[in-house]
């Protein structure tokens, strides 16, 4: 075959303008049309009207109401973030920080801990209705970024211990982990990491300092100093002042 | 009523002005979420790409340039994009919510397609969709709301790769037309009453 002929390869991107104003090329043939359009007039002007009925699509959805906590949602999360903004400088030495750091140095969770803690568990939850109703709280795991997941956070409040029960976490890819965070406002501090898409383990810590336990994907087998990743799953922890 | 224009809102939420945020939400929830859960089906799932969307917003406003396109077609992409990632899996992919689009910077005159979007009625979007032949309208609804490639609508239609490239781009030149005759139209004063 001779060399390329300009006048193939235009008809060639420009038969690709549709997929790539929908989203809907792979990376590799974006790029390549990305070199293209960068040196070609025509296919910009075509593109250009394809992108506006592409943008139209979103006005043809019939509208919804999200729950009515959304708004106020939204704007405590703004206010969070801009007090956390704000005085960011005095924030930075968190008063419980040295939980914390122990949990970043064993960063795999520790079968033993976990071992203990089931067995904890176990006999917790015997004498449970009998005296223990106050000291444990159960939260659901609700699904976010995977559907079928699902799990439990059960709270030990007087050891400070908190189980976590997971099933169904979507499949990991080579060198991924699950990786827990606690999250203090909006911020996520690393519990530790697993790999089994199904199992139960502890993690140290007193959720009446949380608002919400998460998991995410990450990068194995340390995990990410922050999530890079939507949660899989979340709970949001009640907050209960003033319990002891 | 909130007397500020969407132009108003960005440039107080970029200050971080909160009830800006809020004012904007009032004015979008109901498109955002029905976008998010037509993609998700899920409105727990959706509530949360609403409000990633709008944190977005409160976080970027600074540095969006508003010749991309307007607050409202940005929402709404974010919203898109996120929804998308979420349905497949695709976690952390749409950082950057700050473009548009990557070819965005290389089109000259960009306001011109949200001048095409500016003031379309949602009836006219449903409207055309509906005028387009129907495996057109199949091929973009794949793309567009199930986040599939070419390759994948090929595969789940059981039809050449040629002929969904060929959908798509047609399918989306006759929208645009379909819609900017019914702005024409809607323009052209209501003593059409057709």
């Amino acid at each position: 075959m001779p060399a390329t002929v300009p006048d193939q390869d235009h008809a060639h991107y420009q038969e690709l303008l549709g997929a790539y104003a929908l989203g809907a090329l792979p990376d590799a043939e974006r790029a390549a049309l990305d070199q293209h359009l960068a040196s070609c007039a025509a296919c910009r002007q075509e593109l250009r009207s394809l992108l506006a009925a592409a943008r139209a699509l979103a006005l043809s959805v019939d509208e919804r109401a999200p729950s009515s906590s959304l708004r106020e949602r939204i704007r405590s999360a703004a206010l969070e973030e801009r007090e956390r903004a704000a005085p960011a400088a005095e924030r930075e030495s968190p008063p419980r920080a040295s939980r914390i750091v122990a949990l970043h140095e064993r960063r795999q969770l520790i079968p033993w801990l976990a071992a203990a803690v089931l067995l904890l568990f176990s006999v917790a939850m015997l004498v449970w209705n009998l005296q223990l109703r106050q000291e444990i709280e159960s939260i659901a795991l609700q699904p976010a970024a995977a559907p079928q997941a699902h799990g439990q956070v059960i709270y030990l409040r007087n050891w400070n211990i908190v189980l976590i029960t997971v099933e169904d976490l979507p499949p990991l890819q080579p060198g991924q982990v699950y990786q827990v965070w606690l999250i203090e406002g909006n911020r996520p501090l690393s519990a530790g990491v697993f790999d089994q898409p199904d199992g139960r383990f502890a993690v140290a810590a007193d959720i009446a300092d949380y608002s919400a336990i998460a998991i995410t994907i990450e990068q194995g087998p340390l995990g990410n100093p922050a999530p890079t990743s939507e949660p899989i799953v979340i709970a949001e922890l009640p907050h209960q002042p003033g319990a002891s | 009523m909130e007397g500020r224009d969407d132009r108003e809102l960005l440039q107080a939420i970029a200050r971080q002005d909160a009830d800006a945020l809020v004012a904007l939400f009032d004015r979008y929830n109901r498109l955002a979420f029905g976008l998010a859960y037509r993609i998700l089906g899920d409105a727990f799932v959706a509530e949360e790409v609403v409000q990633d969307a709008f944190m977005s917003i409160w976080r970027n406003a600074a540095s969006y340039d508003l010749s991309r396109g307007t607050v409202r077609t940005w929402l709404l992409t974010i919203v898109r994009n996120r929804a998308i990632d979420q349905l497949r899996g695709r976690f952390g992919r749409s950082q950057n919510d700050v473009d548009l689009d990557t070819v965005a910077p290389l089109l000259a005159a960009p306001d011109e397609w949200d001048d095409l979007l500016s003031e379309i009625q949602a009836s006219a979007v449903r409207a055309a969709l509906r005028a387009l032949p129907e495996e057109q309208r199949i091929a973009i609804e794949l793309a567009y709301f199930e986040g599939l490639t070419h390759v994948e609508i090929a595969e789940r239609l059981g039809i050449p790769l040629g002929t969904v490239k060929s959908r798509l781009r047609l399918g989306l030149q006759k929208l645009h037309d379909l819609l900017v005759t019914s702005k024409v139209r809607s323009e052209s004063g209501a003593s059409d009453g057709t």
